[in-house]
């Protein structure tokens, strides 16, 4: 018998998600809209997932995490993917010391509190697997000697969706890794003449660091706490089952369209983003509204369309919509 | 003497052969059923004509027409009679007719005797003439006639009873597909009786005192308790309503619900269940005993509410 105390709870995620406003706050200086950028970036910073982001150049998606960094503290690197990038710029390799007359491990920019993989699909898959690898497994090994990487460790991948000429898709494998993929989209018309004016004026801020990468931490361990019932439990099964078996839950029309569905890594990323997601709302529980939320960023990257659904013009957030809208909520 | 009565009846049998020989060669008259007939009139003609028993007849095969404007219907037919010890009638006739009037001379036909292969006669059919009469037009007081339309014939049952049996199968199909498909939309079996529905409030009034008689909180079974009565409540609104509701999380069922201008304390009532119930069911939460007593009532009080308002719409609507 579970025997969570839930007012506890709640009163503990009230007292330690405290700094979420102020996060937010200060993110607000710098990204002007974006809302739903800042919001996942808390999930994955919460949650403990990468988080891939696919949008246009120019929508700030640099400057977010850049912003982020700072607000907590941490070390912030920037690895901007290249043809020729090779495995060990990204990871460090052993350069030999005159000096000392020794290999000597140098590390590589991998080890830093948030990566900024910026074109991810512009390196061949060896260099992509190196850093997949890395995420996975939080630790890089160089020569003989294997080395932790440092709490927090949350890498942004970013891919431009118009230029695929001379790239190099990420295969499906190593997508599953990445918690979260956020769409980053245009800011409003508002939003955009406010940033205009921010650019222009000389008015531009810069975020101040109010969190510890010590606080994350801990933040981490609460939002492992949220109490997830399992009525909730269910309802995540029976979505990710929907994206494999659609015709069980009367989504017949959907079978011919989906290649594959999401992997039990997508229910356990679900769950994880729908705790972190409670507990950005100050909630020591999960409810279906949370699911819901983070249900689009978790799953549209892990569900493969067949050539008969890419003829058609539907798209993965279309399956997820019918999918949302056919599984019964608890 | 008995030398003497032979050679007398030798003598006799000589002259009755004779005689029937010297017969044979006069013209033997033709038979007619009747000599005057009206246009298209069909008359038999021909003749009899008498036989020994060993003797075999011959007759030219009549050609058509029989004379230009006579024309064949038959041939010759024979029939025989058995007159005489040794001697045969034998009746042979041929039907005719004409489709012109006028006077027709019919040319005299020869039979031919033969015993086995031999021709011991020739008898010749005198010739004969018929008269083919029309009917006279009164032109003073002729009156013209339409053309009759086509006859129709009485449909017999034998005719109707494959189709009636055809359309009688097509119908007993037509029901069972019926059937079929409406007792698979209620999950009954084919032959299943029909289930009346009661209307949504009934059925939600229904279920609502079922869950009271379970007395699932007094048995600390809370969440099932809330769990039943929010299905409860989902599915009256989604047959109320026509909202669907068990695909939605209590924020959207309220959202829909108010874009549908739900109000009034009833709804206000609900909205707080509903949060209730959310706890209770996704964060452990024990509401109190007046919560538990209060959310039945709550539930009751909105189905009657809008119940009402239903009938008022509807009363409204004529």
């Amino acid at each position: 018998m579970d025997t969570v105390n839930i007012k506890e709870l709640n009163e503990r995620i009230q007292l330690e998600s405290s700094f979420v406003d102020l996060l937010t706050m200060e993110m607000n200086k710098v990204i002007v809209g974006q809302k739903h950028l800042v919001e996942n970036l808390m999930i994955g910073l919460l949650a403990n997932g990468h988080i891939l982001l696919e949008g246009m150049p120019g929508l700030a998606k640099t400057l977010a995490i850049n912003t982020l960094a700072s607000c907590v503290n941490a070390k912030f690197n920037r690895i901007q993917f290249t043809p020729d990038l090779l495995p060990a710029d990204v990871l460090g390799t052993m350069i030999y010391s005159q000096k000392t007359e020794q290999f000597q491990i140098k590390k590589g920019p991998i080890f830093a509190n948030f990566i900024l993989a910026d074109e991810i699909n512009r390196s061949p898959a060896k260099v992509q697997s190196a850093l997949l690898e890395a995420m996975q497994e939080r630790q890089v090994t160089i020569g003989d000697e294997t080395f932790k990487l440092p709490e927090p460790f949350l890498v942004l991948a970013t891919q431009n969706p118009i230029e695929q000429e001379g790239t190099y898709p990420l295969p499906e494998a190593q997508v599953d890794r990445f918690m979260l993929k956020v769409v980053v989209t245009y800011p409003k018309k508002e939003e955009e003449k406010l940033i205009i004016r921010m650019n222009n004026g000389g008015g531009y801020q810069k975020a101040q660091p109010i969190l510890k990468p010590e606080d994350i931490a801990r933040a981490r361990e609460v939002v492992k706490e949220v109490y997830m019932d399992e009525k909730i439990e269910k309802y995540i099964v029976d979505i990710v089952y929907a994206t494999r078996t659609p015709e069980e839950y009367g989504l017949g029309k959907l079978k011919d369209l989906i290649a594959y569905g999401g992997s039990p890594r997508a229910s356990i990323s679900l769950a994880m983003a729908s705790k972190a997601y409670a507990f950005i709302k100050r909630r020591g529980y999960v409810i279906p509204e949370d699911v819901r939320a983070v249900c689009y960023e978790v799953l549209r990257h892990r569900i493969g369309l067949t050539y008969e659904a890419e003829a058609e013009n539907i798209t993965t957030e279309n399956i997820i919509s019918e999918i949302i809208n056919a599984v019964e909520v608890p | 003497m008995n030398r003497f009565l032979r050679n007398i009846f030798f003598i006799l049998m000589t002259c009755q052969v004779c005689t029937t020989a010297v017969s044979a060669q006069e013209l033997l008259s033709s038979t007619f059923s009747r000599d005057t007939i009206l246009i298209g009139d069909q008359v038999e003609w021909g003749a009899r004509v008498n036989v020994p028993k060993e003797v075999t007849i011959w007759v030219d095969s009549l050609l058509n027409p029989v004379v230009p404007g006579v024309e064949l219907i038959s041939g010759y037919t024979f029939d025989t009679l058995k007159t005489k010890r040794d001697f045969y009638d034998i009746d042979m006739k041929a039907i005719i007719t004409s489709f012109d009037s006028g006077s027709y001379y019919l040319p005299r036909q020869v039979i031919y005797f033969y015993k086995g292969e031999e021709l011991v006669d020739t008898v010749v059919v005198e010739e004969r003439t018929l008269e083919v009469t029309t009917i006279p037009v009164d032109t003073a007081t002729y009156q013209m006639y339409d053309i009759k339309g086509p006859y129709t014939y009485p449909v017999t049952a034998g005719e109707v009873l494959p189709w009636v049996g055809v359309a009688l199968v097509v119908l007993a199909l037509g029901y069972l597909i019926y059937r079929m498909i409406r007792n698979r939309r209620e999950n009954r079996s084919l032959f299943g009786k029909a289930e009346v529905k009661d209307p949504p409030h009934i059925t939600a009034l229904r279920h609502l005192e079922d869950i009271r008689g379970k007395k699932l909180w007094q048995n600390h079974k809370e969440k099932e308790y809330y769990t039943e009565i929010t299905d409860t409540i989902r599915e009256y609104i989604e047959a109320r309503y026509e909202v669907s509701t068990f695909e939605k999380t209590t924020a959207e069922i309220v959202q829909e619900l108010e874009s549908l201008e739900i109000s009034g304390s009833e709804w206000e009532e609900l909205k707080e269940l509903f949060g209730v119930a959310d706890l209770v069911k996704f964060a452990k939460y024990s509401a109190s005993e007046g919560e538990n007593e209060r959310a039945i009532p709550v539930a009751v009080r909105f189905v009657n509410a809008t119940y009402v308002v239903k009938l008022e719409e509807e009363e409204n609507n004529g």
